[in-house]
């Protein structure tokens, strides 16, 4: 198992200032269509009970009875545990002087990406829809400089001071970093300058 | 124990032995294990420390070891040497006199 005082990649005097999951009614919806799912078979075993028991009491139709109902109820907590496997390995950690995002996808897939957090420049926080309203869950987008991609903490609790905190670390790790976050700006102005040079020239060279 | 996959008799009927139903199921299992092991592995290979991960991971090991269970108590009473007549329930699709 990953413990936090053994993060991937740790920094000398790193400490975690936040961990952040999918909220769990994301994992709840899935959870409701399911246990509808495995009611379902149950209901029938009953109405097949009280109407034609000559079925429940033959001896083929209570063997196939068994195997395919094993079978099903084994592939559907199957099902739910990898569902849940998805969502609890996805989680992202904030430190003192970065963000990992720990992305599993699927079985055999993942991914873990870290940001700095000197390299900040922009951090959006979004919360869209009924049920994100109600339950105060929703994106944070995290611009960097040099970097075309955003980096999204996909629906968090809370957004708003997710964005705020990692706002402040920010603040106080570009203080730190003064020379790198410098740096970081002026490759990023660069980019911007190249991108407008390129934007009013090309109409130009185009025959 | 007779393993015939097909007995086609002179009255066209399909006999299935029972068995080869538990055969199918069996293989299934195999595989169910297969993936079970291999989340298992992945979730506590890289789940956070912590009850939860520990929690999960034991309920689904005990409910899926507790449908197998269930499942083999209630398959030894009954008798998988009997044969099923498909041709009763399919023989309209699959026999044309």
């Amino acid at each position: 198992m990953m413990k936090l005082d053994n993060l991937p990649g740790a920094l000398p005097n790193e400490k975690i200032q936040g961990i952040f999951r999918r909220h769990w009614i994301t994992l709840f919806s899935l959870f409701a269509i399911l246990i509808v799912i495995i009611i379902l078979p149950i209901a029938s075993y009953l109405f097949l009970s009280f109407t034609d028991s000559s079925v429940l009491q033959n001896n083929t139709s209570l063997v196939l009875l068994i195997l395919g109902g094993s079978a099903f109820f084994l592939f559907v907590i199957l099902f739910l545990y990898q569902h849940f496997l998805d969502h609890w390995l996805d989680i992202w950690i904030v430190t003192n002087s970065r963000i990992l995002n720990i992305e599993q996808k699927g079985l055999f897939a993942r991914t873990i990406s870290e940001l700095r957090l000197y390299r900040v420049q922009d951090v959006t926080s979004e919360v869209n829809g009924f049920m994100r309203s109600l339950l105060n869950f929703g994106m944070v987008y995290i611009q960097t400089a040099g970097e075309k991609e955003r980096f999204t903490f996909e629906d968090v609790h809370n957004p708003n001071k997710v964005s705020k905190l990692i706002l402040t670390l920010a603040e106080q790790d570009r203080k730190e970093h003064l020379e790198e976050a410098i740096e970081a700006i002026d490759e990023t102005s660069l980019d911007n300058k190249q991108h407008i040079v390129d934007a009013h020239l090309a109409p130009h060279l185009e025959p | 124990m007779q393993w015939h996959l097909f007995s086609l008799t002179c009255y066209n009927t399909i006999m299935i032995p029972l068995s080869i139903f538990l055969i199918v199921w069996l293989v299934f299992l195999a595989v169910f294990l297969f993936i079970s092991a291999l989340s298992i592995m992945q979730m506590l290979r890289f789940g956070l420390h912590g009850p939860i991960t520990r929690w999960t991971t034991i309920i689904y090991i005990v409910v899926s070891v507790g449908i197998i269970v269930i499942s083999l108590v209630l398959l030894s009473g009954l008798d998988l040497n009997a044969t099923i007549d498909i041709t009763n329930s399919l023989g309209d699709v699959l026999l044309v006199n």
